[in-house]
């Protein structure tokens, strides 16, 4: 629950300032200087709300969607460091990183990390440790066997995992409806024996909340937890690709604004004043314009996207 | 001498592990998870039943249900649960039930386990084993009765290919003991290809005292000659020796080298038996089509040119399934094939 003024003012920034970087990322990429990034914008109200649930001992497996906002989230990851990462400057959310809350690398076949993300729980609960794992995937994933293995796997075992079911409908243009015959992809989780939830994925409270009950629901044992989150992504699947839905059904996802609401309910309780709020917003677009200013005058940087040079890759194939 | 497969049924009775190489590798198991608590094993009915071919009998009663555990048919899904496991710092022994099951995990070893170490720059690991009961053929003339093309294949090639993984083939039980130790103190992840019909056909009893642990990448020489090598892995070693012996009756020395590691490959042993005797027959029970016995070739073909004295012969399966009843008897290689192929390469 989100309730004191101090956790509200938390959320609120890594809101804003995930909104701010992820709109000037987007609009680099549309721009020129970035060649690809699949945006987040609509998805920042999901990365955040779990980020701010989990306990750094925790560990996540992240989402191309709202990676960057769960990071941020978590801290150790600023808005500088989320857009120096676009251009090779710094290393990215994706990956476990020293200094930096527990996360597993990102694999590039969706689903394809779930057992491994199973197989951390396990042994955070082979090892007695309370952390627990928290495992995103899309509704484009959600029709892998890999994740159907997983999801079987984790609850025979009640292993100690949230699963986050990052559903914004669509498959880069594949409507959910159309490849799965079920109503509600939630509906899954009784065939594993686990409690589901749905939620909407522009209410930043009721995610949080049902994370915290997912995250207690694991730590005390009892196993995991199927989190649907339902929300529309703004822009297409990746940039430079057609969005096939109509400018109508595009202007009604924008219109779905997890921010937004937010800060009008922040607003509406009286925990903040709009003036508090105008000075974050105010701090983030600053952070993010002197970073993206930072961003184009170092320029793209290949060399750096992975985090080592030339020789080192060539010796890395095998663990000496 | 034709050797009989041993029934799945007969070999999860009380009389397993009673045959030496299968009880090598419940041994290294053993002996490695004494050695060290972050050794675990993870399969399918590995637990209370000791595998179904007994590889891991009285594992769990000696280490109990947090060590061995019992996963559901569900080859991606543990085995990537493992890579997990292993980039926390455990070091799980997986088996596949019947190595043609790895189908289903292929996604998780491939795309997950063999890039994990390159991916993360050297800051993870995946210290795993991935056990795999393969092949068809027996060590003498016979096959694998029943057990068709779902349950006999050689798919070591596959894994040759995926530069991320270790791929080991012992044909000895000390070099199933030692290779298995090998493997599980290894940090990358090692493809283990055990055949199932070495499990129950080889007698020679191992050392008690001797836990020798025989290093990834060395070649065996698994008998020395002068006239012709036969490069052989699995249980296709002992079908070269077979040969070897005969032809010894014709004054024909014929050495044979047991590769025993295929990734990483020890090229060192591989050249210098071409430098001895000039005259190489490769044997594998792969189909012919893209299996690793093509890459020997080419490697002895691009290094070692000079020292060949005719051309060499892959002797191996027909590209076809592995063929359920007699008719794999024609399509696998043979000791009849092998010895054809050493006298063709002595003739050219």
């Amino acid at each position: 629950m989100i309730r004191d003024k101090a956790q509200t003012l938390h959320v609120y920034r890594a809101l804003s300032g995930s909104r701010t970087a992820e709109q000037a990322i987007t609009d680099l990429a549309k721009t020129g200087p970035l060649r690809g990034h699949h945006s987040g914008l609509g998805h920042e109200t999901i990365g955040v709300a779990v980020g701010c649930a989990m306990s750094p001992e925790d560990c996540a497996s992240l989402s191309h969607r709202s990676g960057m906002m769960l990071a941020h989230a978590r801290g150790g990851y600023s808005l500088r460091d989320a857009i120096l990462a676009k251009f090779g400057r710094a290393p990215g959310c994706y990956g476990p990183t020293p200094g930096r809350p527990r996360a597993l690398p990102a694999i590039g076949l969706v689903g394809s990390a779930l057992p491994m993300a199973v197989g951390v729980a396990m042994t955070d609960r082979l090892r007695n440790r309370s952390a627990v794992t928290v495992a995103f995937f899309g509704d484009g994933a959600a029709n892998e066997g890999a994740v159907h293995e997983a999801l079987n796997l984790a609850g025979a075992q009640r292993a100690p995992i949230v699963f986050v079911l990052e559903n914004n409908g669509l498959a880069i243009s594949t409507p959910v409806g159309s490849v799965t015959a079920a109503d509600e992809l939630v509906s899954r989780a009784a065939g594993y024996g686990m409690p589901g939830a749905v939620v909407d994925g522009q209410d930043a409270e009721a995610i949080h909340e049902a994370t915290v009950k997912a995250l207690l629901f694991a730590r005390a044992g009892s196993g995991p937890t199927l989190i649907e989150v339902r929300l529309e992504r703004w822009e297409p699947h990746a940039h430079g690709l057609p969005d096939l839905r109509s400018p109508r059904l595009i202007h009604e996802a924008r219109g779905h604004d997890g921010v937004a609401l937010f800060r009008a309910n922040v607003l509406a309780r009286g925990t903040a004043t709009a003036a508090e709020l105008d000075t974050i917003d105010r701090q983030c677009r600053e952070e993010v314009s002197t970073a993206v200013a930072e961003a184009l005058r170092l320029g793209m940087d290949n060399a750096e996207v992975a985090p080592y040079d030339e020789a080192t890759a060539l010796e890395l194939a095998y663990a000496p | 001498m034709p050797q009989s497969y041993r029934p799945v049924s007969e070999a999860a009775g009380s009389r397993l592990p009673g045959s030496s190489y299968i009880r090598a590798i419940n041994r290294a198991m053993r002996e490695e998870m004494e050695r060290d608590d972050s050794v675990v094993v993870m399969g399918l009915d590995v637990a209370r039943q000791g595998g179904v071919f007994g590889a891991t009998r009285g594992l769990y009663e000696r280490f109990g249900p947090s060590r061995v555990l019992d996963m559901p048919i569900s080859e991606a899904g543990y085995t990537g649960a493992a890579i997990g496991m292993a980039m926390e710092g455990l070091r799980p022994v997986i088996e596949m039930q019947f190595s043609d099951f790895v189908t289903v995990a292929f996604d998780q070893l491939a795309t997950i386990a063999a890039k994990m170490y390159y991916l993360t720059a050297g800051r993870v690991a995946v210290p795993l084993v991935v056990r795999m009961p393969f092949g068809a053929s027996t060590s003498g003339d016979g096959y694998m009765t029943g057990a068709g093309p779902h349950h006999s294949q050689s798919l070591e090639a596959w894994f040759c290919h995926l530069a991320g993984v270790k791929v080991v083939m012992p044909a000895t039980p000390t070099d199933a003991l030692g290779l298995l130790k090998s493997a599980i103190r290894d940090d990358s992840p090692v493809m283990f290809f055990e055949h199932k019909a070495l499990y129950y056909s080889l007698r020679s009893e191992l050392d008690p005292l001797n836990s020798a642990v025989v290093p990834i990448g060395k070649a065996r020489i698994a008998r020395p000659g002068r006239h012709a090598s036969v490069i052989a892995t699995g249980a296709m070693v002992h079908q070269a020796l077979a040969v070897a012996e005969k032809l010894e009756r014709e004054a024909i020395d014929v050495e044979v080298v047991d590769l025993r590691s295929l990734v990483p490959l020890d090229s060192e042993t591989l050249f210098a038996t071409v430098r001895r005797t000039g005259r190489v027959v490769v044997v594998h029970e792969a189909p012919l089509t893209g299996g690793f016995g093509g890459e020997l070739v080419a490697l002895i073909a691009q290094h070692a040119f000079a020292d060949l004295k005719a051309a060499p012969v892959r002797v191996a399966a027909r590209d076809m399934p592995v063929p359920d009843g007699p008719a794999a008897r024609a399509s696998l290689p043979s000791v009849a094939r092998i010895e054809a192929a050493v006298r063709q390469v002595l003739r050219d």
